[in-house]
């Protein structure tokens, strides 16, 4: 069985670059625009990580991280997100509001995989 | 589709990299001392880098951090520019012009070739001028291996953020090598423990050529809320130490790993007796390349080593001196070591073709304008070299027919109440003495309409047969039998599934296929493991030599001649009904007849056959050999053999055999 992650972004060339390289490696990928139809997607389905950006319409990313780790089925699910490299306390604040880890923008296919191999094998 | 429109939008930014690069050469070229324009040059060729990178422009990646790297000598003032090197960077910019046009690929190998050459060259004269900076790169890549002392104590509610400390420890590992230590002495007892917690802490002993900060960048997502300790011991690999081994045997769930004992016999000078020169090779490259025609020349030579080995044997069972006896037990151990060890150098995992079908699928699937997701499985399957070699073209062409034929395009999927995307497995397996490689996809399945028309206008049917799909399917393998598909410029430029079957009985293969109109197909390549020795049982029949390859062989049962002649050669055998074949003689005929027949019974097909000879010889292993031009048609051989006195044996294709039997009696 392929591993399924959720993409959460609203810029349309990041979840086609992100999904493009998951799906290279085999990943089965599901895509969503921003935290609200992350969520509807989440409460339907368990998807072995996701991976989401932070600024988003809607519902941002913090908020989303926060909603999935009150999903009982979601406790142990690692979350990435996506962010540039000077939010220092961006981190801070995602990891606790339970991120597991981060991407820092712009990425490489290589470091995408990396960051992603950290967390899901 | 959507990979063509960030590619597309990512051009669009390096044509204004690139234009930027060019406006700042200009003002370069007329002040060389513009620092400004250095470094935006250098900027623009850091993007462009970095886009190229993640958007699969290799060639342009390449030369972009060569060019980097030449303008952070000029940023740092490790070298001045000239004109040369400002019409090597207009070369270099109309060389990415060009890449970019052409999505990297080169019309100019030559030119591209040269001009990273010049900047090789440019580099290294600068870095041997100064000669510091080459002395500590030549240093750090000489790679001194370091020994550290690691302490990761995550916070007990690492497990939440959905991390594992497990791929930590994984990855570190795979940084070097080195030992783990558990630390379990946190866990409180079983009624007091929350499994969602994590009480485990770890001791890592870490040889590695890694810096201190890459191995913290493992514990990246973690460093904040665990204790981590990162401490280097000694430059060199304190665990080839004997006194280091004997105080690790002592740490224990309690007891934590001394560092400072370590950092002591680290100043020790290696007092045992033996050269470390013995002690360190376990931290040498665990590999080695060698070329491929060397291993076929290895397989070769072992081939006839094999032949000799058993000459000898019968030499010496003949001869019956005792002295001749322990050697030819002596060799002939040798010799299957030799050869097991020849036969395992020569297989490949299937992982190293899977690569490129990856890149045919997503190429494909993207010119056909189709969602198609590959998934592999059993990529450690191993094979033999040349069976793998003789695997591609198949292989392909399987891949070809499911995404063009077999996979529907989205609008049809979906009515067709199917995922959007097409799925297209490939799966391969050991089966007994043979590698199954199953290729699948969900796509439409074979037209056996199609298939029923074109065979009746090649007349193999008639139009009013009522012929079974699995039969219609078979068709498919006739030379010549093609349904339609062409013009496509896809699949069917002339190659069937003829030629899939014929390639595959080139490695005494076979191929399969089941298919259901509407649900999809899947094609099996059998393959057997090998194709160059073959363990058998010598038999005879009137006094010719055959080999029975020992893998499909059950057992061994006697029939008297009698019942042979009596029961239409379905015999019954302990029970269960075997149909019997003589092996190239008529028992009606046969003057042997009166006693009884050895028979060995064989799986094939989760069926049994027994074939019936006159003598059962022993147990032999043979090189097989081909049969040569003019013998090449006798199919039911997989080849020919010499034996140790020089006569020559067939090997008898089991599958093959069968078959052509099956055949003769639905003919009569």
């Amino acid at each position: 069985m392929p591993k399924k992650v959720l993409v959460v972004d609203d810029s349309e060339s990041i979840r086609d670059v992100v999904s493009y390289t998951l799906r290279n490696e085999g990943y089965e990928v599901a895509l969503a625009e921003d935290g609200d139809k992350a969520l509807d997607k989440i409460r339907k389905e368990k998807y072995r990580l996701v991976v989401t950006d932070l600024y988003m319409p809607n519902m941002d990313g913090m908020e989303l991280i926060r909603e999935i780790r009150k999903l009982d089925d979601y406790k142990g699910v690692p979350i990435l997100f996506l962010t540039t490299e000077s939010q220092l306390d961006k981190k801070k604040e995602a990891k606790q509001a339970g991120a597991t880890g981060w991407i820092v923008k712009p990425f490489s296919p290589e470091k995408l995989l990396k960051a992603l191999k950290k967390v899901l094998r | 589709m959507g990979n063509e429109q960030f590619k597309e939008t990512f051009k669009e930014e390096a044509q204004d990299y690139l234009n930027s690069i060019e406006e700042n050469l200009l003002g370069m070229e007329k002040n060389k001392s513009d620092s400004k324009a250095i470094d935006n040059i250098f900027r623009g060729l850091h993007s462009l880098k970095g886009g190229a990178a993640m958007f699969g422009f290799n060639r342009v990646n390449d030369l972009a951090h060569q060019m980097e790297s030449l303008y952070e000598k000029l940023r740092n003032k490790e070298m001045s520019p000239d004109d040369s090197l400002i019409s090597l960077t207009f070369r270099s910019v109309d060389i990415f012009k060009a890449l970019l046009k052409a999505d990297d690929r080169l019309e100019d190998e030559q030119a591209y070739k040269q001009t990273l050459e010049k900047i090789e060259t440019l580099l290294t004269k600068v870095e041997g001028e100064n000669g510091e900076t080459g002395k500590t790169k030549d240093s750090v890549s000489k790679s001194d291996l370091t020994t550290y002392y690691i302490y990761f104590n995550p916070s007990r509610d690492v497990l939440d953020n959905g991390t594992n400390p497990l791929y930590l420890l994984d990855e570190l590992m795979n940084l070097g090598e080195g030992e783990v230590f558990v630390k379990t002495h946190d866990l409180p007892p079983l009624h007091k423990m929350d499994p969602t917690r994590c009480y485990l802490a770890w001791e890592v002993l870490l040889v590695t050529e890694a810096s201190e900060e890459e191995i913290r960048e493992v514990f990246l997502f973690v460093e904040d809320e665990s204790k981590i300790t990162i401490e280097s011991l000694a430059k060199e690999n304190l665990l080839s130490r004997e006194s280091v081994k004997k105080e690790l045997q002592q740490v224990t769930d309690d007891r934590n790993i001394s560092v400072e004992k370590l950092k002591g016999y680290a100043a020790e000078k290696h007092a045992s007796p033996r050269p470390t020169a013995v002690e360190e090779p376990s931290y040498e490259k665990q590999s080695i390349k060698v070329a491929s025609s060397k291993i076929d020349e290895l397989i070769n030579a072992v081939g006839e080593l094999v032949t000799y080995q058993s000459q000898l044997s019968m030499l010496s069972t003949q001869m019956q001196n005792p002295q001749l006896e322990e050697f030819r037990e002596g060799m002939e151990k040798l010799t299957d070591r030799i050869r097991e060890v020849a036969f395992d150098i020569s297989l490949v995992p299937l992982k190293t073709m899977l690569l490129q079908f990856r890149r045919l699928v997503r190429d494909l699937s993207h010119e056909q304008g189709k969602e198609v997701v590959f998934y592999t499985e059993g990529e450690d399957t191993q094979l033999d070299k040349t069976i793998v070699e003789h695997l591609y073209e198949p292989v392909l062409h399987i891949l070809r027919n499911s995404i063009s034929h077999g996979i529907e395009n989205e609008k049809e999927r979906l009515e067709a109440g199917k995922n959007a995307h097409g799925e297209l497995r490939l799966k391969a397996y050991y089966s007994g003495p043979e590698v199954h490689i199953e290729i699948s996809d969900d796509g439409r399945g074979f037209d056996f309409e199609k298939i029923k028309n074109q065979a009746v206008k090649q007349g193999l049917i008639d139009p009013g047969e009522d012929v079974s799909q699995a039969k219609l399917l078979e068709m498919t393998f006739k030379s010549g039998f093609t349904t339609t598909y062409s013009a496509d410029g896809v699949s069917g430029r002339g190659v069937g599934m003829d030629v899939i079957r014929s390639t595959l009985s080139q490695i005494s293969g076979d191929v399969k296929v089941h298919s259901q109109k509407g649900k999809g197909s899947a094609i099996t390549l059998i393959i057997p493991l090998t194709l160059s020795i073959v363990d058998g049982l010598m038999v005879s029949v009137n006094n010719r030599h055959f080999i029975l390859p020992l893998t499909v062989i059950d057992r061994i049962e006697t029939i008297e001649a009698s019942r042979l002649k009596k029961h239409n050669r379905i015999i019954s055998l302990k029970g269960e009904s075997i149909p019997c074949i003589p092996l190239f003689f008529d028992p009606g005929s046969d003057n042997g007849g009166q006693g009884s027949y050895p028979t060995i019974v064989v799986n094939y097909d989760d069926t049994k056959y027994g074939f019936v000879v006159h003598k059962v010889l022993g147990n032999s292993q043979v090189v097989l050999k081909s049969l040569g031009k003019y013998l090449e048609g006798l199919k039911v051989f997989s080849g020919g053999c010499l034996l140790g006195d020089g006569t020559i044996a067939f090997v008898v294709d089991v599958r093959r055999f069968i078959e052509e039997k099956k055949e003769e009696s639905k003919t009569k």
